[in-house]
């Protein structure tokens, strides 16, 4: 649709003349309230104690939280520097050296293009190539993440949405691992890219995948980033070889389970009702041995071994069920959308 | 339609990362929906839950509603509606409920039942709400349902939109390739697909002539028409072929073939169309919406409309209620007599009449009010004789003897009388001062009044040739008081109202 870009130029070309440039200017944070320590919030105090440090927090992070399109897709991300580099989740920017589009909260739409990402963690970088300001917010340095502790989501859920401001979810970590976060600050695709903000407004972790479950919503350690700047920067891409991104996309070869995290080998949690893994007679607690008569150690590793296979594949399985170990044939089906 | 490619990068989904169960158990103490967590606002819903009802249709649960005025006034959702609509108060009283008035568009309904003793909510403004501010949800119980906070402030979609208009037409169906053809795997709800009568299983063989052999002859076919077209689908169900007419649509403003969405909470059967709304991140049953949604001061910023997808609950602003009230309580947006037209038997034809008649009633509180706070006098007989002679004209149509239409409205018009001066006196006794947010009398009632009477006039003609049976004066006897309650409606107006039909013999 020519007319709508151009008309969409036009407005956007207004807004960069008429929007105060908003760099930083947000005064430091006071000290989170002791609510923040409790369990729960016990009375009207400490929610008000909470929402006043909350809205405050808000202010600060919100102008930093972008959209970005790569291609024809669209993710989310956060601006951690003035040299405009912009946190987000490997699966968005891909493989380096692609166009991006960064949108900032206020409609303004920049360039920029994606450096390196890990696709085993599914960490991302971009990086703003127009001369511009922009509002950024810090990266938290080492972390002590802890479960219980208070967070934010922001972000783009089902994509920028013009006169629409970042969207804001508030939660708790659930899980905190070398690998990932788990919150329960619901997420949804569009969101993957945006960053999990902690009470001093720094940034702890990038949003990256979803389970079944409200309280399955999965953020990439923001100490992942520290540790690779130099790879991520310099436009390395590695990690397990794309194989989060290739495993899950509609149309790869499917399977139907989901196994605990770090287990190993994999230990099935849920097998999904009608799935090949249903058909062939995986259940819950068993451990997944082999698959193609390839030993399975890992997730990663199961992932690995689905992503050469193609849909309508006829492999053996091998799982230990209790103390005994079961042969099951499965024929592999296509991911569902 | 077929999905088409995602614009959107989804988070990677089904990697389920859930904690072992010791963590789960654990962490359930932290969650919002948490006991403790809830506790925590008991003084914010506290007074506001005590304006709160039940709304349940045909024995089920459908949504929440706020009581608006001690009257019996009570706003909800309106798209779950459906048959009999009964409000439940927190004190266990159930009443049957008048639908009033709805609002299409904005998907609020107003409903009126004969409670005494209600306590009204008070609708204050979202324009104060900043992202980050709690919200609760607020049910019956002094406890509020769940909680979140605001994830967007109040947004107005009505004015000019940059975004994709999406023109392409919607019919709204999943569909698959199968032995027999293009098969429909899924029927979207609240599509046109829907609304058409499709079904899953059925097989499309053409659409307006043009065959279906695979999806992609279906996105040719359907790229002939534009939305709003209606579309004649010749399908193949239980082994023989039917015609059916959809009116297509345009295309949802996000994919409503949307998995992730669906993934952890069950979302609303409406989600769509709606122009302004505040969103928050609470997780709140499809059923539970139609209730206020509270701020940390106590305030109701919004009505909750709808359960939107996995992340977003949508409130319609306490500021748009507020400015809908009028047109809802004036009966310009009463819902189509559906029940009138459909009656049959005599015993529904009663049912009908009385049906018709308490809407005529249930305008006049606010027609009293209006006459209060102007002074006027309850009796008008000019305005009563125009208004008979008009109903007697029209009674052509419907072969009625003029005398009986005219005996038959002036008994309606005395009882009306009555009401009002039953409330007068009320009034006079509380000192009842000017009331606020009164429909206008002239611009908005009277022509309510007016339809109400034509309706009115449509139900009794067809219970006419049936008043001298039995079972229709059982009927009358049996049913008057029930269906005949509300403001000002007491044993001596039912009386007038009803005296007609029990009297008249042909």
């Amino acid at each position: 649709m020519p007319g709508h870009g151009l008309s969409l130029r036009l407005l956007v070309l207004l807004l960069v003349a008429s929007a105060s440039i908003n760099a930083v200017t947000a005064e430091e944070l006071q000290r989170p309230p002791e609510a923040f320590d409790k369990l729960v919030p016990e009375d009207l105090r400490d929610l008000r104690d909470i929402q006043r440090h909350v809205n405050r927090v808000v202010d600060k992070v919100l102008s930093s939280t972008v959209a970005l399109r790569v291609g024809q897709a669209q993710g989310s991300g956060v601006i951690i520097d003035d040299h405009g580099h912009v946190l987000t989740a490997g699966h968005v920017s891909g493989e380096p050296g692609r166009r991006v589009e960064i949108i900032l909260h206020d409609g303004r739409k920049l360039r920029g293009v994606t450096l390196g990402a890990n696709a085993g963690i599914d960490s991302g970088l971009v990086r703003i190539t127009e001369r511009a300001s922009f509002p950024h917010i810090a990266m938290a340095r080492q972390p002590d993440v802890k479960r219980g502790q208070w967070c934010l989501a922001l972000g783009h859920p089902g994509g920028y949405q013009h006169g629409r401001t970042p969207v804001v979810r508030l939660g708790r970590v659930l899980e905190s691992h070398t690998m990932f976060l788990r919150t329960d600050c619901p997420l949804v695709g569009g969101d993957s890219g945006g960053p999990l903000i902690d009470m001093d407004g720094k940034v702890i972790g990038i949003h990256s995948r979803i389970g079944g479950s409200l309280t399955a919503n999965i953020h990439v350690p923001v100490d992942t980033y520290h540790d690779t700047w130099e790879r991520l920067a310099t436009s390395e891409f590695w990690g397990n070889d794309y194989a989060l991104f290739n495993f899950t996309r509609p149309g790869a070869a499917y399977l139907g389970i989901e196994t605990e995290p770090g287990s190993s080998p994999p230990r099935i949690l849920l097998v999904t009702p009608h799935s090949p893994a249903a058909r062939a007679g995986f259940q819950a607690d068993d451990r997944l041995l082999m698959i193609d008569e390839q030993r399975i150690q890992s997730y990663d590793e199961l992932s690995g071994v689905l992503r050469r296979l193609r849909p309508g594949a006829e492999v053996t399985a091998r799982v230990l069920r209790g103390d005994a170990a079961r042969t099951l044939n499965v024929v592999l089906g296509q991911r569902p959308d | 339609m077929p999905k088409v490619r995602r614009r959107l990068l989804w988070l990677l989904s089904a990697l389920a990362l859930a904690g072992p169960a010791s963590a789960q158990s654990r962490n359930n103490e932290l969650l919002r929906s948490s006991p403790r967590f809830l506790n925590a606002f008991r003084d914010v819903v506290g007074h506001v839950s005590s304006g709160v009802v039940r709304i349940s249709c045909d024995d089920s649960d459908v949504a929440l509603g706020i009581v608006v005025d001690e009257g019996g006034w009570v706003l909800t959702k309106a798209h779950d509606l459906a048959g009999t609509v009964i409000c439940k108060l927190r004190d266990g009283r159930a009443f049957a409920a008048n639908v009033i008035g709805v609002h299409e568009r904005h998907d609020v309904a107003l409903l009126q039942i004969a409670a005494t003793g209600l306590t009204a909510v008070e609708l204050a403004d979202s324009s104060g709400a900043r992202p980050g501010d709690w919200v609760a949800s607020a049910g019956l119980s002094e406890y509020p349902l769940a909680v979140g906070v605001i994830s967007v402030p109040t947004r107005d979609l009505t004015g000019p939109r940059d975004r994709d208009p999406a023109q392409a037409p919607y019919l709204g169906v999943g569909l698959e390739l199968t032995d027999e053809g293009v098969r429909i795997s899924e029927v979207l709800a609240g599509t046109a697909a829907a609304r058409a009568g499709l079904r899953t299983g059925d097989v499309i063989l053409d659409i307006a002539g043009f065959k279906i052999r695979d999806p992609d002859s279906f996105v040719e076919a359907m790229a002939r028409h534009r939305p709003g077209d209606t579309i004649a689908l010749r399908i193949g169900r239980a082994s023989s072929e039917w015609e059916v007419r959809a009116t297509l649509e345009r295309r949802p403003q996000q994919p409503r073939v949307d998995v992730q969405n669906r993934m952890g909470s069950e979302l609303s059967s409406r989600r769509t169309g709606y122009t302004t709304f505040l969103q928050h991140d609470t997780v709140l049953r499809p059923c539970d919406c139609g209730g206020p949604l509270v701020n940390l001061e106590g305030r109701v910023v919004g009505l909750n409309i709808c359960r939107a997808g996995r992340v977003e609950t949508w409130a319609l602003p306490a500021e748009l209620l507020r400015a809908l009230l009028p047109d809802l309580k004036s009966g310009k947006l009463a819902p189509p007599a559906a029940s009138v037209r459909g009656a049959a038997t005599p015993a529904e034809r009663v049912d009908a009449v009385l049906w018709a008649m308490s809407k005529r009633l249930l305008l006049m509180p606010e027609v009293a009010r209006a006459k209060w706070n102007s002074g006027q006098s309850i009796h008008d007989p000019a305005r009563e004789a125009q208004q008979l002679d008009r109903l007697v004209e029209q009674s052509r149509q419907h072969q009625l003897p003029a005398e009986t239409v005219r005996h038959f409205f002036a008994a309606q018009m005395s009882a009306a009388r009555r009401l009002q001066e039953n409330l007068f006196e009320d009034w006079r006794r509380t000192d009842a001062r000017e009331f606020e947010g009164v429909a206008d009398l002239r611009d908005t009632l009277r022509p309510a009044i007016d339809r109400t009477s034509l309706d009115l006039l449509a139900a009794f003609a067809r219970l006419y040739p049936y008043l001298d049976r039995p079972e229709v004066q059982d009927r009358l006897q049996t049913r008057s008081a029930d269906a005949l309650a509300g403001e000002g409606i007491n044993a001596a107006v039912r009386q007038l109202a009803v005296a007609p039909l029990q009297k008249m013999t042909k």
